[in-house]
């Protein structure tokens, strides 16, 4: 696949081959939650890469969705959200608080990821309940490791 | 002492005849009669020579000026103060003043000639009102002219003619003089009050009342100066933020802060504005006062907003292009690490996906160039002086399709140019940029090559504007979007049909927004939803203004 085939999936509940189910059932599962398809893509593969399999979604909504979708599909819900804060539709911060007020998602760690560096006290300040920030370009080593704690050996 | 018919003298008289006294006796009470009458009489004429020198050492040493006039307003006696204030050596030389003696009418100036007749008139009519008072201005010897107040009273015989009349005068000149310096002061004061361009209060320090607001203010508030003056602070800021405001408003009466910030103002339609409110403590006769200097910054803290969603913007946008770049790196290096550890093995994904990131580098590397040209022009749109000139917008339209013809060919899209050699005053430069970026849109949000893609542009002259459309019948923009953009710098993330994404920079239309907005135009966007066209809106004053600088 070539960075020109990059195109946004459908807001609607994810489907995925059955080696991708596979992966999905025996692998950490992250979110990554960005409006810059770029990014979405860069991230994808460098976590994939790292083990983990990737859900990827493109504002708030589309969070939501596959969320929504993953559990009703599946049985499962996402190990960590990456979450990308300036979104058009819903923003990460209210995407983030959204899911806190959910009891069966109120427990998936959530990490910010910002381009705008004095924005990640305020973002923790508000309480939004988010695990950690990491900003672009992003410490992997750091995010790894955040991954590894929150989500756990299992 | 005074002689009466029932005084002794006479009832003795009176008694002596009516008892047939002899007449001896009669005629000496006779004679003792004569000699008290004689003795009256000088005792009277020492009284009048008394009261006469009296009244001529008041005439002569008056401080006021006496004058009696007679039936022809020419003065018959005038005392020395009234010399002295009409610039005669002597009293005879006004009482002969030209053989007919000086005229107290017809030197009244004739500004205040009326306002004395009716004076005059009235007195006449109404002889109780005698004693009033009227200043008016009247002529010295020398052509000067002098303040007077003066008190006047007719002389009129038994058939109430007149026939003349005597009046007391006192020179006001200067009193009038500090008076009109006073009233030319004021004058002063209330022209710099009211053509100040920041509000002034005046505010009752304990009470918190306004006394006095200038014409700014009333403007910045939407009140009278009747209306203001019944005010209190609490009625011109937001309910909400008035433990803030009496907060800041104390600490300006007691004088611990001059300078008040962005404070909120309510107007009297109830919508809301911010102003700095530089404040002095002052006393007027005792009391103590708030003296507020209002200057309505809405356009500074707009020019703020702005700048803060543009840097935001900036942040956000470079932070992506820099973010994927570098994640696209770390991913490179891990297979090539990966590679070094072990160069037999390369697993078979490897080249392809390795390819894949060199690709997001270079689309990033374009969409950062894109970045920083469109952010160049917007920078200049907004900080660049604008040269007006009368210029061909339909001949600057041609020149810009001409310099995209390559572009506009490479997704078939054809502009009909109806603008028909129109002249407007207008920034040549900016206006082919103008067209650049609506063309530049144009092509960007066409169905694609498989279409017959239109682009109209014409006119209307709605008089005092001309009002240009930009009409295509590309891809549309659902309502929801058209609200969106709004928003200063907001990216649409639209896909055609084929579901190709479309990269905007979110600059293009803030910068055609800047642009007719420096030329004191308005922009409007109109689509009939997805897939129906849009047509970009925009005008052009004839009688073109610069607009301000953000």
């Amino acid at each position: 696949m070539s960075f020109k085939d990059v195109v946004r999936p459908p807001a609607c509940a994810p489907s995925y081959e059955e080696e991708s189910v596979k992966g999905l059932r025996n692998k950490k599962r992250i979110l990554i939650v960005d409006d810059d398809p770029c990014i979405v893509e860069t991230m994808k593969d460098i976590l994939e890469e790292k083990g983990y399999s990737t859900l990827v979604a493109y504002d708030g909504e589309q969070a939501f969705h596959a969320i929504d979708g993953l559990k009703h599909e599946y049985g499962l819900l996402p190990d960590f959200i990456l979450m990308d804060v300036k979104m058009p539709n819903l923003d990460g911060i209210e995407t983030c608080m959204r899911l806190k007020s959910i009891p069966a998602y109120s427990m998936i760690p959530v990490c910010f990821v910002s381009a705008y560096i004095s924005m990640g006290s305020k973002i923790l300040k508000e309480d939004s309940g988010a695990v950690g920030v990491i900003y672009k370009p992003a410490n992997f080593e750091a995010l790894f490791k955040l991954i590894e704690e929150t989500t756990g050996t299992g | 002492m005074k002689l009466k018919s029932d005084e002794p003298s006479f009832e003795r008289l009176r008694g002596l005849i009516e008892a047939g006294a002899p007449q001896k006796d009669v005629l000496g009470e006779l004679d003792s009669l004569e000699e008290e009458l004689v003795a009256e009489k000088t005792h009277l004429e020492t009284d009048l020579k008394g009261a006469h020198k009296q009244y001529q050492a008041f005439f002569e040493g008056a401080q006021d000026g006496i004058f009696v006039a007679n039936e022809k307003f020419k003065v018959v006696n005038v005392n020395p103060a009234y010399c002295r204030m009409y610039g005669f050596d002597t009293p005879d030389q006004a009482l002969n003043w030209r053989k007919k003696g000086w005229d107290v009418a017809s030197n009244i100036h004739p500004d205040d000639m009326l306002r004395v007749s009716e004076y005059m008139k009235n007195l006449i009519e109404h002889p109780d009102q005698v004693g009033s008072w009227i200043e008016h201005r009247s002529r010295r010897v020398d052509g000067e002219y002098i303040w007077v107040s003066s008190s006047n009273e007719p002389i009129l015989d038994a058939s109430r003619k007149l026939i003349g009349m005597r009046g007391i005068l006192r020179d006001i000149t200067e009193k009038k003089s500090i008076e009109e310096e006073l009233k030319q002061s004021e004058q002063r004061f209330e022209a710099i009050f009211d053509n100040a361009l920041d509000g002034i209060l005046l505010a009752d320090a304990e009470n918190k009342s306004f006394l006095i607001g200038n014409k700014s203010i009333c403007q910045m508030l939407g009140y009278t100066y009747e209306e203001i003056r019944g005010l209190e602070v609490m009625d011109i800021h937001p309910e909400e933020r008035m433990p803030y405001v009496l907060e800041q408003f104390e600490k300006q009466s007691r004088g611990e802060i001059m300078l008040a910030q962005g404070m909120p103002m309510r107007r009297k339609d109830g919508s809301v504005f911010y102003a700095d409110i530089n404040s002095t403590p002052i006393e007027l006769s005792g009391r103590k006062y708030l003296l507020g200097v209002f200057r309505d910054i809405t356009e500074r803290k707009r020019a703020e907003q702005e700048r803060e969603r543009l840097l935001s913007f900036l942040r956000h946008d470079l932070g992506n292009f820099f973010g994927s770049v570098s994640n696209s790196i770390y991913f490179i290096r891990t297979k090539f690490d990966q590679w070094k550890g072990n160069p037999g093995s390369v697993p078979d994904d490897c080249s392809a996906k390795v390819e894949k990131h060199f690709d997001i580098i270079s689309a990033n590397e374009r969409r950062l160039r894109d970045f920083l040209k469109a952010f160049s022009n917007y920078s200049h749109d907004q900080t660049d002086e604008y040269v007006f000139s009368r210029c061909d917008v339909g001949e600057l339209l041609n020149s810009t399709i001409l310099a995209l013809s390559n572009e506009l060919d490479g997704v078939h899209v054809k502009v009909i140019n109806d603008l028909d050699g129109l002249e407007v005053v207008c920034d040549e430069a900016k206006i082919a940029r103008l067209w650049e970026n609506y063309l530049t849109n144009a092509i960007k949000y066409s169905k694609g090559k498989e279409y017959d893609n239109l682009v109209k542009v014409g006119f209307v002259d709605e008089g005092a504007v001309y009002r240009f459309h930009v009409k295509d019948n590309g891809i549309g923009i659902s309502s929801d979007d058209i609200t969106k953009l709004s928003t200063p710098y907001t990216r649409l993330h639209t896909k055609r049909a084929d579901g190709t994404s479309i990269e905007g920079t979110g600059l293009g239309l803030a910068s055609i927004e800047e642009v007719v907005r420096r030329h004191g135009g308005t922009t409007k966007i109109e689509s009939e939803g997805e897939g129906k066209g849009a047509t970009f809106y925009f005008t052009l004053p004839k009688n073109v203004r610069a607009g301000p600088k953000p």
